[in-house]
Parts: C-alpha cells; sequence; structure tokens
C-alpha cells in the first residue's frame, strides 16, 4: 500500500473493494442448490464526516452490505476495512460495531429493555464501560436524541419514531464514529420519517458523525453528500444527489422514483421548458420558473 | 333505531336501498369506557359511503381511522349510534356480522403476517372455505383472486413463506379478494415497500376498483400517495372527520392540513406557492394534485399548449 | 383486556420501596407467602394486614391502580371461595334446599380469599415497584453462586427479561392476526376441543413464524450493539446494598418473626 492510498484509507471510514456476499440456499440433504449472489463485486467509500446514501428497491442487496460493514455477514470475495479494521479478522468484529452502529428497519425488534434509558446502557454495558461512565454515555446519547425526557418509560408507550431515537441512542451510547440506519424509516408514518431523518442529519452535522442513510426514498437523500444506487447486488449509479437524479434514463432503468419536484421539473424540460437539469428542491424550481415566465 | 341525521326520516326506500352501501349515522366508539383508560377513539361520526366509490381515508397515527374501518364490517362495534350496510342495521339482533364479514373484505396492515397454509392457493382458499363453498368453487375463486392480483403462475403451489416481501403481500390480498367482496378496505397496504411496489399495488387497486365496480377504501397516512388514484378523501383528526371531499377540495386547506401535521403532495404546496407569486394570469386555478396536472398548467401558463 | 392486568407491570414512582434493592424486595415476597401460610388467627391477620397497608402506603402505587389489575383474577378467587364454602364438611349453620353451609366452610372461604388477594397484591407491589430489568437483575445476582454448579444464570435473567420486553408486543400481534383471520370468516369461538383446536392453526402458524422473525432480528440487533455473554459486561445500574436495605431485611424478620410468635401464642 503505497502512503497516498494509506492516507486516503484514514479520510474513509468504510472502504470496499469489489465485494462479493453470496447466500447459499441447500436442499434437505445440506447440499448447495443455488446460490444467490446479494452484492456483486462492489467498490464503496465512505468519507468521514459525510452523510452517504445507497438507494435501491428491495432485495438489490442494500441490507446485505449494510450488515457486511457491521461484521454480522461476512464477504467471501474482497475487502471492505471499517476504520481501518478489516471486518474478516474475528478480533476486530467487536471494535467495528462499537465504531459503526446499525440501526435496523422494525423499530420494535431492535430494543432489548422495557426501560428506555436501560436499553441506551445496553451497548456500554456490553462494552464494560465504568459504571459511572455509562450513565453520563446514556444521558447524552438520550439527550442528542431528545428522548432523555423519556427515560423512564416503556418503549412499548412510544411512536415509532421514538423507538427509532431510542435506538439510535443506544448506538450514539457507544460513541460510534459512524451509524448505518437500516432503511431505517421503511415502517414508520411521515411524521416519524421525518423526525428520525432530522435527527441523524443533526449527530451528522454536530457531532460530526459519519452517516450511512439506506433507503428507498428518494427524497430522503436531496440533502446527501454522496449517493450509491444498487441494482441487483451491483453499484449501478454514484455520485452528488445532483448527478444521480440527472440521470433519468439510470433512474427510470433501475425502477428507482424521483422527488415529486424533480420529476416535475424533468417533466417541464422535456416538454421544452428552460431549466437547468437535476432541479433538487422547490426553490430552484421557483426560481427556474420564474425566470423564464 | 335513530334518525339518521341526513334526511332519511322515512324507513329507506328501496331505491336508497340499492345505491347506498354505507350509512354511518352518528357513530361514536371508546376505548374501555367506565375507566381510568377511557379513550374516546370516534366521535359523533356521520357520512355515507356509497357505492363503487374509491376512497382515502387519511390521518396521523392514533386520528381514529384504523378503529373506524374495523366498524366497517362489524370487527368493533360502536359505543353509540349505528351503521347501515345496504339499508340495514348491522347492530340489528339478527343481522350477521358474519355475513357482513363475507361482502366486506378487510386487508390489514402488514397482511402478509396472516399468511399460514402450506402453499398459497391454499391459503387462499382459506376464506371461500369459510365462507361454506365447495372445493371446485373454492379453487375456481381462489385462481380468479390470484390473476387478479398479477400472481406469477409457476408460484402457486410455492409456500408462501419462500416468496418475496411483494408476493407474499399480493397473496395476502388475493386471500381477502377469493371471498368476492362488495367493499375492500385496506389499511396501509403499501407499508413496507418500495417505490415501484407501491406504484403497482396502487395500480392494482384502481384496475379492481374500474374493472370489477367494487367499492375500496384505502387507510394511509400519505396523502401523496392516494392522490393520484382515488376519487374521495376523507381526513381524520382526534377521532373525528374534519375534510371530506374530492382531492382538490380537500387539498385547498393546505395550511389547515399541515396544522394536523398532514403534508399535501410536494406538488400541490409547489403549484400553491406559484399562485401566490402569481405565475398564473388565470386567478382562478387551484392547486394540483398530480405531477401530471402541475406540468399541464404550468404549461399552459407558458402558453406551450 | 390484557392490557387491565397489572401483575408484572412497572409503576413509575419515587418511593422508599422503588429505590431498595431487588434482592430485598425478593426476599420479603419469598417471606410473605410464608407469613401468609403461617397466619391462621385474629392477630396474625392484624399483624399481616398491617404490614400490607405500611407497604402499599410505602409504595406510592395508588391502590385503586393495583385494584384494577385484581378484577380479572377476583372471579377466579370467588369462584374458588364458593366451592370452599359450599363443599367443606363440618357444623352446618345454614340449611336450605340442598345448600349447605358449614362453620368450617365460612372459615375456609374466608382465609382463602384473604391470601390469595394478600398473595397477589402482595407480589404485583414487588413487581410495580421494581423494574424488570432491576428484577432479573436482583435474580441474577441472588442466583450468582448457582453458576459455579454451571447453571447458565445470566443466560437465564437475560432471557427473563426479553421476554418481558416482547409479551405485550405479541399480545398485541395475536389480537392483530385473529382479527385479520376473523374478518376472513376464521372462527375461534364453536365447535368441540378438537375443531377448536384445528381452526386455532391460522393464528398460531403466524405468530410462531413472526415470533421466530423477531427473535432472529433481536439476535442480529444485539450482536450488532456487542452483546457477547455475560462475560466482562459491566452494569449501568450494578446491585449495592444502601443503609435502607439493612433495615429493610431487618424488618422483614421482625415481621417474620412476630407473625410465627403470634400463631403460637394464640
Amino acid at each position: 500500500m503505497t502512503a497516498t492510498e494509506a492516507a486516503k484509507d484514514f479520510q474513509n471510514i468504510i472502504s470496499g473493494k469489489q465485494l462479493v456476499c453470496e447466500y447459499f440456499r441447500r436442499d434437505e440433504n445440506g447440499n448447495v442448490e443455488s446460490i444467490d449472489t446479494a452484492i456483486d463485486h462492489v467498490d464503496i467509500e465512505v468519507a468521514r464526516g459525510k452523510f452517504v446514501g445507497i438507494i435501491g428497491h428491495n432485495g438489490c442487496g442494500k441490507s446485505t452490505l449494510a450488515k457486511n460493514i457491521n461484521a454480522l455477514l461476512l464477504p467471501s470475495e474482497g475487502v471492505l476495512t471499517v476504520c481501518g479494521m478489516n471486518t474478516s479478522e474475528e478480533n476486530n468484529r467487536l471494535p467495528i460495531r462499537r465504531k459503526a452502529g446499525m440501526i435496523f428497519q422494525n423499530p420494535d425488534n431492535q430494543i432489548i429493555s422495557s426501560v428506555v434509558e436501560e436499553d441506551a446502557a445496553f451497548g456500554p454495558e456490553n462494552l464494560g464501560v465504568p459504571t459511572n461512565e455509562i450513565r453520563e454515555r446514556v444521558k447524552k446519547a438520550l439527550t442528542s436524541v431528545g428522548m432523555w425526557e423519556k427515560r423512564k418509560s416503556s418503549p412499548n408507550h412510544l411512536s415509532g419514531g421514538q423507538k427509532q431515537r431510542v435506538a439510535i441512542a443506544g448506538v450514539m451510547a457507544m460513541e460510534p464514529e459512524c451509524i448505518i440506519f437500516d432503511e431505517a424509516t421503511a415502517m414508520l408514518d411521515p411524521e416519524g420519517r421525518r423526525d428520525v431523518l432530522s435527527v441523524a442529519r443533526e449527530l451528522n452535522r454536530e457531532k460530526g458523525v459519519t452517516i450511512l442513510w439506506i433507503t428507498h426514498y428518494m427524497e430522503e437523500l436531496v440533502e446527501a453528500d454522496y449517493i450509491y444506487a444498487m441494482d441487483k447486488g451491483k453499484v449501478v449509479m454514484q455520485g452528488t444527489p445532483r448527478e444521480v437524479f440527472a440521470d433519468t434514463a439510470g433512474i427510470k432503468k433501475h425502477h428507482l422514483s424521483l422527488p415529486q419536484i424533480t420529476l416535475l421539473a424533468e417533466r417541464l424540460r422535456r416538454d421544452g421548458v428552460d431549466l437547468p437539469p437535476a432541479v433538487l428542491t422547490e426553490e430552484e424550481l421557483l426560481e427556474g420558473l420564474m425566470r423564464v415566465m | 333505531m335513530r334518525r339518521l341525521h341526513f334526511a332519511v326520516h322515512e324507513p329507506l326506500s328501496t331505491s336508497l336501498r340499492d345505491t347506498m352501501s354505507f350509512i354511518l349515522d352518528h357513530l361514536s366508539y371508546t376505548y374501555q369506557p367506565g375507566t381510568a383508560y377511557e379513550v374516546p377513539a370516534l366521535k359523533d361520526i356521520s357520512l355515507k359511503i356509497d357505492d363503487g366509490e374509491f376512497i382515502g381515508l387519511i390521518g396521523h397515527t392514533g386520528s381514529g381511522k384504523s378503529t373506524l374501518v374495523q366498524h366497517l364490517n362489524g370487527l368493533l362495534k360502536g359505543t353509540s349510534g349505528t351503521i347501515y350496510y345496504n339499508g340495514q342495521d348491522i347492530y340489528d339482533k339478527d343481522y350477521s356480522l358474519h355475513d357482513l364479514r363475507m361482502e366486506v373484505g378487510m386487508v390489514f396492515q402488514y397482511p402478509e403476517n396472516q399468511l399460514f397454509e402450506e402453499t398459497v392457493m391454499k391459503d387462499v382458499c382459506f376464506g371461500p372455505k369459510n365462507q361454506g363453498l365447495d372445493e371446485k368453487e373454492q379453487t375456481l375463486r381462489a385462481y380468479d383472486a390470484l390473476k387478479k392480483v398479477h400472481f406469477p403462475d409457476d408460484s402457486f403451489d410455492q409456500s408462501p413463506f419462500a416468496l418475496s416481501g411483494g408476493e407474499q403481500r399480493r397473496a395476502a390480498i388475493a386471500g381477502v379478494l377469493a371471498m368476492k367482496p362488495n367493499t375492500l378496505i385496506l389499511d396501509e397496504p403499501t407499508a413496507g415497500l418500495d417505490p415501484q411496489g407501491r406504484d403497482e399495488l396502487f395500480g392494482l387497486l384502481k384496475e379492481l376498483h374500474d374493472n370489477s365496480g367494487i367499492t375500496i377504501i384505502i387507510v394511509s397516512h400519505s396523502m401523496e400517495d392516494v392522490a393520484e388514484y382515488v376519487g374521495r378523501i376523507l381526513v381524520m383528526n382526534d377521532g373525528q372527520v374534519v375534510f371530506d371531499g374530492t382531492p382538490h377540495e380537500v387539498f385547498a386547506h393546505g395550511k389547515e392540513l399541515s396544522a394536523l401535521s398532514l403534508s399535501v403532495p410536494a406538488v400541490t404546496s409547489f403549484t400553491e406557492k406559484l399562485i401566490n407569486k402569481g405565475f398564473f394570469r388565470d386567478s382562478s386555478v387551484s392547486p394540483a394534485v398530480t405531477v401530471e396536472e402541475a406540468e399541464d398548467m404550468i404549461l399552459k401558463a407558458l402558453g406551450r399548449h | 383486556m390484557f392490557r387491565d392486568i397489572t401483575i408484572g407491570q412497572y409503576y413509575p414512582a419515587d418511593s422508599l420501596l422503588h429505590y431498595m434493592d431487588p434482592r430485598v424486595k425478593l426476599m420479603g415476597t419469598l417471606v410473605w407467602i410464608i407469613a401468609l401460610f403461617v397466619m391462621d388467627n385474629i392477630p396474625s391477620f392484624i399483624l399481616v394486614t398491617g404490614f400490607l397497608i405500611l407497604i402499599i402506603r410505602l409504595s406510592h402505587v395508588p391502590f385503586s391502580f393495583m385494584a384494577k389489575g385484581l378484577r380479572s383474577i377476583m372471579v377466579l378467587v370467588l369462584i374458588a371461595a364458593i366451592f370452599n364454602l359450599f363443599f367443606t364438611p363440618g357444623n352446618a349453620v345454614f340449611e336450605w334446599k340442598a345448600i349447605t353451609i358449614t362453620d368450617a366452610g365460612i372459615y375456609n372461604a374466608v382465609i382463602m380469599m384473604v391470601r390469595m388477594f394478600y398473595l397477589i397484591i402482595g407480589t404485583s407491589i414487588m413487581t410495580l415497584t421494581t423494574t424488570p430489568n432491576n428484577l432479573t437483575d436482583g435474580l441474577e445476582t441472588a442466583l450468582a453462586p448457582l453458576s459455579a454448579l454451571h447453571v447458565p444464570v445470566h443466560e437465564i435473567a437475560m432471557m427473563m427479561s426479553i421476554a418481558l420486553r416482547f409479551i405485550p408486543i405479541l399480545i398485541d400481534e395475536t389480537n392483530k392476526i385473529m382479527k385479520a383471520q376473523m374478518a376472513r370468516g376464521a372462527d375461534f369461538e364453536s365447535g368441540n376441543i378438537i375443531t377448536k383446536a384445528k381452526n386455532m392453526i391460522p393464528l398460531l402458524v403466524p405468530l410462531f413464524v413472526s415470533a421466530f422473525r423477531r427473535a432472529n432480528d433481536l439476535a442480529l440487533a444485539m450482536e450488532a450493539r456487542c452483546y457477547s455473554g455475560g462475560d466482562g459486561r459491566t452494569k449501568m445500574n450494578p446491585l449495592h446494598y444502601t443503609g435502607n436495605d439493612l433495615w429493610g431485611y431487618a424488618a422483614l424478620g421482625i415481621f417474620l418473626a412476630g407473625t410465627i410468635a403470634l400463631k403460637v401464642l394464640f
């Protein structure tokens, strides 16, 4: 590895090269019946402090990728490093999980304890953090997601969005450098979705936590720094939101959907209205239309 | 029998019986009445749902929308008020709720969670079997229903647990359709699906509505999703119906809706802003509901049509 | 109806009992059960009742809240009491047609009812004032010596706390699936035992599938949060005895001795 490559790896909190991950389907006798390639030679780089999105329809391999990054699954080919640690090495597993926390889709199935603050403490307890420090961390983590007031509540009395915020606090209490949101908003109502996204953005902006945001809602990625689009296990598009949203042919081909405003602007452009490509926000479109009026 | 709040003071005439499917008359429902945990979930709701309507029932979590639809097939019984289905009071002593449930199909949230049989076909037959149909008729109904939801032919005899999420959901919906309901109620039918799955499912429901003429009620917390498809939107808040009208009529109340933490589709609020900025010379235009409409409006204003 | 049951629920409040070490409360529950069975005369009944009132006052949990949870169990206790009332042999104090009530019957019915109610209230005070995790922590620490005998004490405690977390969720889920199948014309009520059991399949299969999926998700989530068994774990709220706890043990000792003394003396 050259010096520049090493420096780049330091900047990159997640770096995967030619990753392959396969699921074996076995018959009753344990013989391999078929092999599903969930991830197919994927290159991915996530720079420290960024908000990076992964988009793709259900079954495109994005969740498998997330589980690889958390060392819950291991690549069958290729090298994946998280915070400079190779995920394939057994000894790196716990350090990786503590640096790169993960939020799952179903809010109910990831809360372990029946009391909010005790759930936030679960991670640090596993890490063997001293008692007094756990209390401090839990307070900090619950405050950062706005759930400190509810610390004594039972998760069963919270809304979906609030449960996801508790789950985020549970990860924050491990003081991670990076949080992977694996379709964390898919089961929430619009209000909960906004809520969780804004908490993630705030952690990214104010605490410098790197965010990997996996979703099938394009509109959640309008403000992302970089987007990877996946289809059939491969990365099929990548770039800034503007670059990705501008590739309407690619979007259509890979069954993704544009946010309504971008779609409207795109249609108007096709009708001959003089608008810039890949309009992302209402303000941009408003400005563009007032100009051509 | 209580009087209906609108002018039906005589026993329902045959013509009314033919044209109406549901009349809710001052319906209220309270969870755990008489205890400290008493929660009024529906407050004095009166409304009429005609045969063959395509309705979006919108509201945020806890607004009472799921509670309301569970009344329509008698899974919950109002604490006061009543419901008439095709002119009959469903709370009458000799009215059969079992028969009502056969006519009013209900697809719950994440309906794939109710699959249980060894094969998709058998699972879809469960409803018709409970209707007391013979085996041949069951299979015919199931086949028909699976076809209607465009379920792939070669998966009819697969285990439902081996299917993808989207296929499971369609199998579950077929399980309700196989009972040949006159009304189909779906609670958040697209929850958890990706945009493609969502569009496919809504397209499918529209097809069902247009081809078989059944009444469809979609319960959702997202207006954007249903705006394109439904003919009427009911907005619920705090156990009451606060808006009732076509998408255009309802979305004209953008401010009030966002006060209920419901958002109108992005194109609606966008075209509203254009109107306020004086983009359209024609001052009578109303905000668009769909992307197509917005496109047409803007092109017309620019003189491109 | 499931939401009404207060047993196993936690009632958040600031009270002496809430802050007491769960081990003291566990011991207290044991002492309480012994005392209830020792109690069989008026003086010991007065002592036990006095102790119960004291505990209820100390817990800061409104009595109405506890009583609400009792309602569903009340029916069972009443049925048992009626059986005792009518079918205990002894000196008849009341006869009417085929019905005979004996003095022993009255005595049995009353003492059984009192015991059952006191038992339920006493144990529910423990769960109402102790968070489930605190309770399992208490069990884990109290049973720790058993791990020398290769009893997986930590794992059992972890399983208990997870079960407590997921029971309400699974009850909700049961209700949902039941409604969904009823909407498809399923019948869970009529028929003999065998048809009834067969009719449960559309409910049980989806419930098991869902429970397994949840277990799988939860295992992943725990792993993602660095869980790797009990070794090397620390606790946010490790159990430490305080002065109050020692007084608690002392009070329990005096109470038990008092109950036994009253039984022996009178």
